[in-house]
């Protein structure tokens, strides 16, 4: 009882001191949503996976659920993980149609990158882009829902019933963090009504690229410029095609008028000598003559309302052009501040060729609760002399008791449950502070992390939580037989090793004890 | 969509930069950049008035030679590469559609002139102003740099390149197969030159190194000079660009490397790599490549000295002039570079063509008198002009301005512009009018000369004006001669503005004469708004002088007024 309660009050105690050595203040990750100043940052998982898919298998779920679409609306799935549905109504002009991209529960996708890819390749296949503009086109579509997520006012404005009936306003969008996508996503990609036509412009990319989504590019540090000159591009690609399409039909008009014109001219004739020859058969002749110039005549018409409506059509090809260049003299005065910032003139130039100072920096571990409660930390490297962050990882699964770290490199326990991600330890490059190699073994998310002569101890799951040695490549060498209290602090005395079992006493573990685990 | 590309295309510029010793000694900074709006569809054109660039946004931007941004202009159809800017600073670019625009210094149009089709490159400009206008179609047009149409020709088959213009102003095309042709400067074909053995692939470059032409097709390299071929060499690969530099002749290759050659042909050196591969311009003693990693310099001897960044990956031919080296980017960026320019040569245009510096005087006819002494409407009117009456010249006069509006085929109004200016000094300049001059001065033919050359004259028209109009005694003569130089608009080396001052502070000093007052108010207020530039000193100062001198207050009144709107 007493050595229970000096235990409780030590591991109070080292947990109290570690709080306070490491973190100043917590920062719950709702706070992480955008603020009006703030640009959209997506929040990514970075930790380890029990299952890494290739990037072709990750844009072949995209490509799969591509190969469904056709002219109909339908909706499709990927193993019950993704779905589609193609939302098109060609009998209602108002408003737009649209593919909504679902994440189901099982949606194992947790990297913004992933997910644009999956997009990416399901654009690919059902509309023809290239891998390029599909690419583009699928962070645009990202950037799109991720500003008017939970919008559903505006998706009622703009998208026809045959689309908005799908949507929830819980779900309809992406949320910024990853934790939040599997079961509440749903990207709306808006159509055109050329979709499916072998046009370059399937996506309505100026609806995409609104006013608040490029202001929300405009937040970041690079201003969005280079996607933002990339979509430009492909707009005046779409107009080309547009116009060129224009002209073509121009053209076949302009033909079936000149034979109309012939045909008619043809007819007259004929009427003129049938007049002078003034028989019976040419009276009835002339009566049929008659009726085929008001056919001729009524054809005419009809050209000429196609006339007028390929009028209208360039009408707005024109005004469409004068939004490209509106929005490619934005670009221009962004970049031009850039240049300003950044300092356009040949002294400045100079200036940056010159030699950094060496700043010496020192990791620090920042943490604030994940939705489940618990503490997950992101690595910063910390100026020592004026206090200010000079790098942030990417990584922000740190986990709290399992951070160690020397000058050439940090062990931890990082990483998250869910899907393909898993909780193991990780070793961390301390300059850049990205994870260079992780173990495959699950460790428990609070376990402790010893070193010892280059191994590592930590708690693993292996049929019961036990006592798992890594080997320096983090590879599971072996593990306890007993099975341990998974919180259990790890000692090393010696050759043995002294922790709680699953009852809670203390217990020591001889190196007898240890056997090759079982996979 | 090119961020790989850029992203190893930036890499290797930086193996260049560490791979080199004398790199890092010798870096090439911009002096500033400008955002563009688009990627450059031309290579920049550079002038005394500034830097213009037209951009995939479908506007002429102008920037100053300092990098600020002074106006832009925005084109009605697709842009296309066409830019050119002339001796007085105004800007040609066409559309896709065949439509050139003359854009003054204030950004605003002078005139268009609608092409059948696509242009074949940049409008050349001459040095009197003349622009020569290649169409796909295979149409050669000569325009006034007031936008009357010259003359016009077609060839069979399609032209492609832009115009080229030697030291005597004739001017070079090239059709799609390679073909050479040669024009005089009033629109008779020169000579024709078969296309290269060698086979076509319809790309054409050239330079002008006075009178010789070294024309580049395919792989084939050609010089020649009055028709006829000097040399023709093979090149182990199709040439993107060649220039002239001050050991001889440069030529980028499509593989990668760089060959030199004297202007005899022979080979100096040849440079093997794979970033020659575009763009040469040359000029401060170096040879300047735009490469796809950045800015390349060589020494005439083939040597790299230095290099420069340029922002992504650079597309457009680099252009110098005035010591600035300009090219635009991918990444929508035109960077300048200081490239100081040790020749004194002034600007010049893409490829080291002619450099147009200086008056030459009122002496330089674009005329070969040789030519036409056969011809017999020359004779004719000539005949009329310096021994007719004074109703004989009149007519002739008027003959001249009815040939000159209707638009001829091979039917070139140049001689007639000749014409025009003889009517204009034929015998009747004299300081003293004797008894003897008397009866040979002709003001009325030279009022109704003024006048016609103020319709049709060109930048020599203007040099003679001036030089008139300093010695005219007659006030109709000054003020048609006035009138004349407002019409012709262009400002140039500020010749017209200064001679009407001169000749209102002598009027001032003298009679006060109304009508000539009125001349140079109008003359003032039209050269202010074709130029686009407000408050010329000369033309300000010549208001002021009526405005304060023994003019009417009518004629002060309108003094105010005009010398309130050109500010």
């Amino acid at each position: 009882m007493k050595k229970n309660f000096i235990l409780t009050v030590l591991i109070i105690l080292l947990l109290s001191t570690v709080v306070m050595r490491i973190a100043a203040e917590t920062v719950y990750i709702d706070e992480l949503q955008t603020s009006e100043s703030d640009s959209i940052v997506f929040q990514n998982y970075s930790g380890p996976h029990n299952k890494i898919d290739t990037i072709e298998e990750i844009r072949g779920i995209g490509q799969f659920l591509g190969r469904k679409i056709s002219s109909k609306s339908g909706e499709f799935t990927f193993f019950g993980k993704y779905n589609v549905i193609h939302a098109v109504d060609p009998n209602t002009s108002a408003g737009l149609d649209a593919d909504i991209f679902i994440l189901q529960e099982a949606a194992a996708v947790d990297h913004i990158i992933n997910l644009r890819r999956m997009i990416s390749g399901f654009l690919e296949e059902a509309y023809n882009y290239d891998v390029e503009q599909a690419d583009l086109l699928a962070e645009f579509i990202t950037v799109y829902n991720a500003v008017h997520r939970s919008d559903l006012d505006y998706f009622g404005l703009k998208y026809k019933p045959v689309v908005t009936k799908h949507l929830l306003e819980e779900k309809v969008g992406i949320a910024l963090s990853y934790l939040e996508w599997p079961g509440k996503t749903m990207l709306i990609i808006p159509l055109t009504p050329q979709a499916g036509d072998d046009v370059l412009s399937d996506l309505d990319t100026d609806i995409l690229s609104d006013e608040d989504v490029i202001n929300q590019l405009r937040k970041d540090d690079d201003k969005g410029i280079d996607i933002r000159q990339d979509l430009v591009e492909l707009k005046d690609e779409e107009v080309l095609e547009e116009r060129d399409k224009i002209e073509e039909e121009r053209d076949k008009i302009e033909g079936k008028e000149k034979e109309l014109e012939q045909k008619r001219d043809e007819l007259e004739d004929e009427v003129e000598k049938l007049v002078e020859d003034k028989t019976e058969d040419s009276e009835e002749r002339i009566e049929k003559i008659k009726d085929e110039l008001k056919d001729i005549e009524a054809e005419e018409e009809e050209l000429a309302e196609e006339v007028k409506k390929l009028d209208e059509r360039e009408e707005k090809v024109e005004e469409r052009e004068d939004r490209i260049v509106e929005e490619r003299e934005k670009i221009a005065e962004d970049q031009m501040k850039k240049i300003e910032e950044e300092g356009g003139s040949s002294d400045a130039a100079v200036d940056t060729v010159e030699k950094q100072p060496v700043i010496e920096t020192v990791p620090f571990l920042k943490l604030s609760a994940d939705l489940t409660g618990l503490y997950s930390g992101q690595l910063l490297l910390v100026d020592v002399e004026e206090g200010s962050i000079v790098k942030t990882s990417e990584v922000d699964s740190i986990r709290l008791r399992g951070y160690s770290y020397d000058d050439d490199e940090i062990i931890s326990v990082a990483g998250s449950e869910g899907a393909n991600r898993i909780v193991s330890l990780v070793r961390i490059d301390p300059e850049t502070l990205e994870i260079i190699d992780s173990a495959t073994a699950e460790v428990f998310i609070e376990s402790a992390v010893i070193e010892k002569s280059g191994s590592y101890y930590a708690v693993v799951k292996n049929d019961g939580w036990k006592i798992g040695v890594f080997d320096n490549d983090l590879t599971l060498q072996s593990i306890s037989d007993v099975e341990v209290f998974p919180a259990t602090d790890i000692v090393i005395s010696g050759r043995d090793i002294i922790a709680q079992n699953k009852s809670g006493r203390i217990i020591k573990i001889g190196e007898e004890d240890f056997s090759s685990p079982a996979f | 969509m090119s961020r790989k590309f850029r992203i190893s295309e930036l890499i290797f510029v930086i193996l260049i930069f560490i791979s080199h010793p004398l790199v890092a000694e010798n870096e090439l900074v911009p002096l500033w950049k400008y955002a563009a709006g688009g990627v450059l569809v031309s290579p920049p054109a550079v002038s005394g008035t500034g830097v213009y660039l037209y951009s995939e946004d479908r506007q002429i931007h102008a920037v100053s030679t300092s990098g600020d941004p002074m106006w832009k202009f925005r084109m009605p159809g697709r842009p296309v590469d066409s830019l050119s800017v002339g001796r007085d600073g105004t800007v040609y670019a066409s559309t896709l559609e065949g439509r050139l625009f003359a854009v003054n210094q204030a950004g605003r149009a002078l005139w268009r002139y609608d092409a059948d089709s696509e242009p074949a490159g940049a409008p050349a400009v001459s040095a009197d102003g003349t622009v020569y206008v290649a169409s796909k179609n295979g149409e050669l047009a000569a325009l006034s740099h007031t936008g009357f149409i010259r003359w016009k020709i077609k060839i069979d088959g399609s032209i492609t390149g832009s115009p080229v213009i030697d030291a005597g102003e004739a001017v070079y095309i090239s059709d799609d197969n390679g073909a050479l042709y040669s024009f005089s400067p009033w629109g008779t074909r020169r000579w024709t030159i078969d296309p290269p053995a060698a086979g076509s692939d319809g790309h054409w470059t050239a330079a002008i190194d006075s009178h010789i032409l070294y024309s580049a097709y395919g792989s084939t390299l050609r010089a020649i000079e009055g028709g006829e071929v000097l040399w023709s060499i093979n090149l182990p690969a199709r040439i993107s660009g060649i220039v002239i530099f001050s050991g001889g002749l440069f030529c980028s290759l499509e593989n990668g490397n760089a060959m030199a050659f004297e202007r005899s042909g022979v080979q100096l050196w040849q440079a093997e790599g794979s970033h020659y591969d575009t763009y040469p311009v040359a000029g401060a003693s170096r040879i300047f490549l735009l490469s796809r990693g950045g800015l390349i310099s060589l020494t005439p001897e083939g040597q790299l000295e230095g290099a420069g960044i340029v922002e992504g990956i650079a597309l457009t031919q680099p252009v110098m002039g005035g010591g600035l080296l300009v090219c635009g980017s991918e990444q929508w960026v035109a960077c300048a570079f200081n490239v100081a320019d040790d020749t004194g040569a002034g600007w010049s245009q893409k490829g080291g063509g002619p450099d147009h510096s200086g008056v030459s005087g009122r002496n330089r006819w674009y005329f070969n008198e040789e030519d036409y002494m056969k011809n017999m409407d020359y004779l004719y009117l000539k005949q009329y002009i310096t021994a007719g009456s004074t109703d004989e010249k009149l007519e002739a006069i008027e003959e001249i301005g009815s040939r000159i509006a209707a638009e001829g085929i091979d039917r070139g109004e140049q001689y007639l512009l000749h014409l025009l200016h003889l009517a204009l000094t034929e015998g009747n300049i004299r300081r003293t009018i004797t008894a003897d001059s008397r009866s040979n001065d002709y003001p009325a033919v030279r009022r109704e000369a003024a006048k016609m050359i103020g319709l049709y004259g060109n930048f020599e028209s203007i040099e003679l004006l001036t030089a008139v109009l300093e010695e005219e005694k007659h006030y109709d003569v000054s003020a048609a001669i006035m009138r004349a130089l407002g019409e012709l608009g262009t400002d140039y080396d500020n010749l017209p503005l200064i001679s009407i001052y001169n000749k209102v502070i002598k009027d001032n000093n003298g009679s006060a004469h109304s009508g000539l007052a009125l001349a140079a108010m109008d003359a003032v207020a039209d050269i202010t708004e074709y130029s686009g530039v407000p408050g010329s000193f000369y033309g300000y100062r010549a208001l002021m002088e009526i405005y304060k001198g023994h003019y009417s207050s009518g004629i002060k009144r309108k003094a105010g007024e005009v010398l309130r709107s050109i500010r």
